[in-house]
């Protein structure tokens, strides 16, 4: 047996609690990969409760946890593909009308690309998804509560959301979309080490590049493991840890969502509580009993065992891990 | 719900079947959100065994691992990955499968149809101020622009019928002959629509570069009439000289449907 060489695996710990990530790594006015299909409901709940503002979320597509930021104040900016379940929210809808919230419409591929154009340090890249459509009419991309001022240039002009151009090299027409670099990405896994290797397994949707393309990491982790067992299945590795700024260790993190081989999506969660936020009344109650009335996800998980009883949130946990029965084996030797 | 015009079956339970009827075996189909989860399901099940079925988080392949389960219900459900040969990303299934010109077939709903079978997704009325503004196009622009072949499903109801659509999100045959060529977009088709009383086809010899590009009424369910289908769309809509009455579904494809759909796609006040 050869003795693992344990001093040189020397990433240094970003365990720290959620209130001390998003206090170290969100501000104000920043761009926010809020997720796609693991959602950090935990992070969301905690940038709430900071009162953090004027924040811009992106993702192939947003989710109720956009609803959730715009309602209490923190959100003001979209840019998605699809605004998946967040319009239930007749609060919501209020807001996009009025121009509260400022948006522009793009796909789940043309997000995923601009991403990856923005962690490949691109300035644009090339899709032909709006060709022969209405998006291309000046007075959409520039409508009324369009995000032109987050597009105004130095010299004052405001670039388009997206332009169409002939290829220099055959004369095909193509769009260019601009690279989006969020600020900070927001996200729960299955399981992460220490350092912030983070392993994720089911539909990837543009995780991968919403990690890549921003700055700051931040990651809830339903497990924390040990460098080994990252090293066991490396194909699940999203992001190295190097690129990642903190490490939650969150168990439920992304309830009332779900996660892939832990536990299934709360659907009675909205008749439960106010979370369906379909009136302004419901959606302060929500917030003031489960967001600001609660400091962390323990305190949340506590709330929801003194409402509910242990027996709800179990019945959503996946009866065998979704772990695979054979791990791939990389022999050399 | 419309009351069934004939058999004990539903006009939106006829509406998935006649989806499903439109898929070929062994094709490769890019499977979009709501109902076309479980027409696609229906046709894996029942005449397709041998297609693909991919949806566009990532999951490819999907190959139920029993015949008790239900359809999925979203397109990035765990029994989606655990059935699936691959689980990847957008970039893999809308970027390369779809984009990459792999897709065969897609299956779309849409909030409106119009003439020359562009979708719109995303609102009702008008951008700056809508009757209703909808989730927004997903992936469906991603693949209108580029899959061989469109199969769109909904409703055939005047609101969702329309000369122009209200928005185009996802691009058809845009204005007629030619126009996914000017628009820069290759050739696509034979598209169909299958709705609650008929199936559509469009009239595009060559997928968009001539004919009138029009949808053109192809089949009519059990006991619908050419009348009450036209009374509906508002243009004068074109028929094919072929015009026949589609074959009520079997016992097989009825039982089926309603035990793959688990009560999440045919909900009562879905349609």
């Amino acid at each position: 047996m050869v003795e693992p060489i344990t001093s040189w695996q020397s990433g240094r710990s970003k365990l720290m609690t959620a209130r001390e990530a998003v206090e170290r790594f969100v501000s104000d006015g920043d761009t926010l990969y809020s997720g796609f299909n693991i959602i950090s409901f935990s992070l969301t709940n905690e940038i709430i409760r900071q009162g953090k503002k004027h924040l811009k979320a992106v993702a192939g597509s947003v989710t109720p946890n956009v609803t959730l930021m715009a309602i209490a104040g923190s959100v003001d900016r979209i840019e998605t593909g699809y605004l998946s379940g967040t319009l239930r929210s007749k609060p919501f809808q209020e807001m996009m009308r009025d121009g509260r919230v400022k948006w522009n419409d793009y796909t789940n591929m043309t997000i995923t690309l601009r991403l990856m154009a923005g962690g490949m340090g691109m300035p644009f890249i090339c899709a032909n998804s709006f060709l022969g459509t209405d998006y291309l009419k000046p007075e959409i991309m520039n409508h009324s509560r369009s995000l032109m001022e987050d597009r105004r240039r130095e010299d004052g002009t405001i670039a388009p959301p997206y332009v169409v151009i002939e290829s220099p090299f055959d004369g095909r027409k193509a769009l260019l979309y601009p690279a989006l670099k969020p600020d900070v990405a927001i996200v729960h896994c299955q399981r992460a080490d220490e350092e912030g290797n983070i392993q994720v397994w089911g539909p990837m949707a543009d995780t991968k590049w919403g990690f890549w393309a921003s700055k700051h990491v931040l990651v809830t982790a339903e497990e924390i493991v040990p460098r080994s067992v990252i090293s066991t299945e490396p194909h699940f590795t999203v992001v190295p840890g190097f690129k990642v700024s903190a490490v939650i260790h969150e168990p439920w993190g992304a309830h009332p969502g779900g996660l892939n081989g832990h536990y299934r999506a709360d659907r009675s969660w909205a008749e439960l509580t106010g979370f369906g936020m379909t009136t302004w009344e419901s959606a302060r109650q929500y917030l003031d009993e489960w967001v600001y009335g609660t400091e962390d996800r323990s305190s949340y998980l506590a709330r929801y065992r003194e409402r509910f009883g242990d027996g709800l949130l179990e019945v959503l946990r996946v009866k065998d891990k979704m772990i695979p029965e054979q791990p791939a084996r990389y022999g050399w030797r | 719900m419309v009351t069934p015009k004939t058999g004990d079956y539903t006009p939106a339970e006829m509406m998935i079947i006649a989806t499903a009827r439109q898929v070929r075996d062994g094709e490769s189909t890019i499977v979009g959100m709501g109902p076309p989860l479980l027409s696609a399901a229906l046709a894996k099940y029942h005449h397709a065994p041998n297609m693909w079925y991919c949806t566009e988080s990532g999951p490819l392949d999907w190959v139920p691992t029993s015949r008790d389960l239900p359809a999925p219900i979203g397109i990035a459900d765990a029994s989606l990955v655990e059935g699936a040969s691959m689980s990847g990303s957008m970039e893999d299934a809308l970027g390369a499968f779809v984009n990459g010109g792999w897709a065969q077939s897609a299956i779309l709903q849409a909030a409106q149809i119009d003439r020359f079978g562009n979708l719109n997704t995303i609102l009702a009325g008008t951008f700056e101020d809508p009757i209703r503004r909808l989730p927004g196009t997903g992936g469906n622009a991603d693949i209108g622009a580029s899959v061989q072949r469109v199969i769109s499903t909904m409703p055939l109801e005047s609101r969702r019928f329309k000369e122009r659509a209200d928005f185009r999100t996802t691009a058809g045959y845009i204005d007629g002959p030619g126009g996914r060529a000017e628009a820069g977009l290759a050739p696509q088709g034979p598209n169909k629509c299958a709705t609650t009383m008929c199936v559509f086809g469009f009239d595009t010899p060559d997928g968009g570069l001539t004919g009138s590009c029009e949808m053109v009424l192809e089949q009519l369910f059990p006991g619908v009439s050419l009348e009450e289908v036209q009374a509906i769309v508002p243009w004068d809509l074109k028929v094919s000289p072929d015009l026949a009455h589609m074959d009520p579904p079997t016992e097989e494809e009825i039982t089926l449907v309603r035990h793959l759909d688990d009560g999440n796609h045919l909900r009562p006040g879905r349609y």
